[in-house]
C-alpha cells in the first residue's frame, strides 16, 4: 500500500485511485492519420521497464484524471501532475 | 415527519427501517453517537470554468464565496463544499434545497445567458449522518484512511473519500467534535450497520441498534 499525491487533494491511499494505463495521445489529424498511426494509437504501448508516465484518476475523491510517473518494477508512483502541466517538477513533496 | 412533494408520493428516508417510531435513526455507544439528519438538502453545482461572473453570482445567492481551495468548505446553512475543480456540493436544511436550487439557476441564467451551468438536486440520492462525541474520530478511523487529526482535518475542511470501501463525503461540523457524513442512498443501510458494529468497542449501546445480529 502506498499513498499517491493527487494534484488537487494531496496524499491519499492508493485504494482511492484507478490507473488508466500508459499516457498516449490521439492522432491530431484524425481524418488524415493512416492505418499505422491508428494501429499504434489503439494497440501498441511501449511497456516500459522502469519509470514511465501513466494517467491515473482519483476515482473516490475529486474524480480528476492526472499524470503519474510510476516505476513498473516497484509499482512506486514517484511523481504526479495535472494533465495540463506538460513539464516541470510536478506536484508537492514525493518523499 | 415524512414530507410530501407535489406528486403526492410520501418521501421516505433510506434509513426509515431504523427509525423505531422516532423521527430519525439514532444510536449511541459510550462516547460516540450517530444520528441521521433526515431529508437534508444536497445540491451539486458545476460549471466548466469558474469565471468571476459565475463566482460572483453564486456568492450573491449563498451569501459567501464558494471555496476554491481543494477540500475546503464554507458556511453552515447552506454549507458549500469543494467537491472537484469547478464543482461544489451545497448542504441545506430540509425543505430549503428546492428554493435554493431554483434561486441559483435563475441568478446564473441572468448573469450568464446561454451558458451551461449544472444545478442538480441530489437530496433524495444521499443520506446524511452526524457522528459526534469524543470517540467520533476513532470510530471513523476504523474504516477511513484519511488523516482525521484535528490539525489536518478540522472545521473548514471536507473530503470525498472511502469509508469501509464505500464512497462518502465527510466534513467536520462547526463548534463541536462532530462530523457530517454523506453517503449514497443505496449504501446508507450498509454504512449504518457497519457503524453500529464498529461503535460497539466504545461502550454499551444506550439504545440497541436495530438490524444488527449480536
Amino acid at each position: 500500500m502506498q499513498q499517491i499525491d493527487c494534484p488537487w487533494c494531496g496524499k491519499r491511499n492508493e485504494t482511492e485511485f484507478s490507473c488508466g494505463g500508459e499516457l498516449i495521445s490521439r492522432p491530431q489529424d484524425a481524418l488524415g492519420a493512416d492505418d499505422k498511426a491508428w494501429t499504434d494509437y489503439l494497440y501498441f504501448r511501449t511497456n516500459t521497464k522502469g519509470v514511465h508516465t501513466e494517467v491515473w484518476r482519483h476515482t473516490f475523491g475529486c474524480r480528476q484524471w492526472f499524470k503519474a510517473e510510476r516505476n513498473t518494477l516497484t509499482h512506486q508512483v514517484v511523481n504526479t501532475r495535472k494533465l495540463s502541466e506538460e513539464t516541470g517538477e510536478g506536484h508537492g513533496d514525493h518523499g | 415527519m415524512p414530507d410530501t412533494v407535489s406528486t403526492g408520493l410520501r418521501r421516505t428516508s433510506p434509513l426509515a427501517r431504523y427509525w423505531q417510531g422516532a423521527d430519525a435513526a439514532r444510536m449511541s455507544a459510550g462516547a460516540v453517537s450517530v444520528e441521521e439528519l433526515p431529508f437534508q438538502g444536497v445540491i451539486r453545482l458545476q460549471r466548466r470554468e469558474a469565471t468571476s461572473a459565475f463566482m460572483n453570482s453564486v456568492a450573491d445567492i449563498l451569501g459567501a464565496e464558494a471555496p476554491v481551495d481543494p477540500n475546503t468548505c464554507a458556511g453552515e446553512s447552506p454549507a458549500c463544499l469543494w467537491a472537484a475543480p469547478n464543482e461544489w456540493l451545497l448542504v441545506t436544511a430540509p425543505d430549503k434545497d428546492r428554493a435554493l436550487a431554483i434561486a441559483l439557476q435563475q441568478r446564473l441564467d441572468e448573469a450568464l445567458p446561454g451558458e451551461t451551468v449544472a444545478v442538480a438536486l441530489l437530496s433524495d440520492a444521499r443520506a446524511v449522518l452526524k457522528i459526534s462525541g469524543a470517540a467520533a474520530r476513532d470510530l471513523l478511523a476504523k474504516g477511513c484512511s484519511l488523516d482525521l487529526d484535528p490539525g489536518q482535518f478540522s472545521y473548514g475542511k471536507c473530503a470525498a473519500t472511502l469509508l469501509e470501501q464505500v464512497p462518502v463525503t465527510l466534513y467536520p461540523m462547526a463548534n463541536e467534535s462532530a462530523y457530517c457524513l454523506m453517503v449514497d442512498r443505496s449504501y446508507a443501510a450498509f454504512i449504518w450497520d457497519w457503524l453500529a458494529h464498529a461503535m460497539r468497542e466504545f461502550g454499551e449501546a444506550a439504545k440497541s441498534p436495530d438490524g444488527v445480529s449480536s
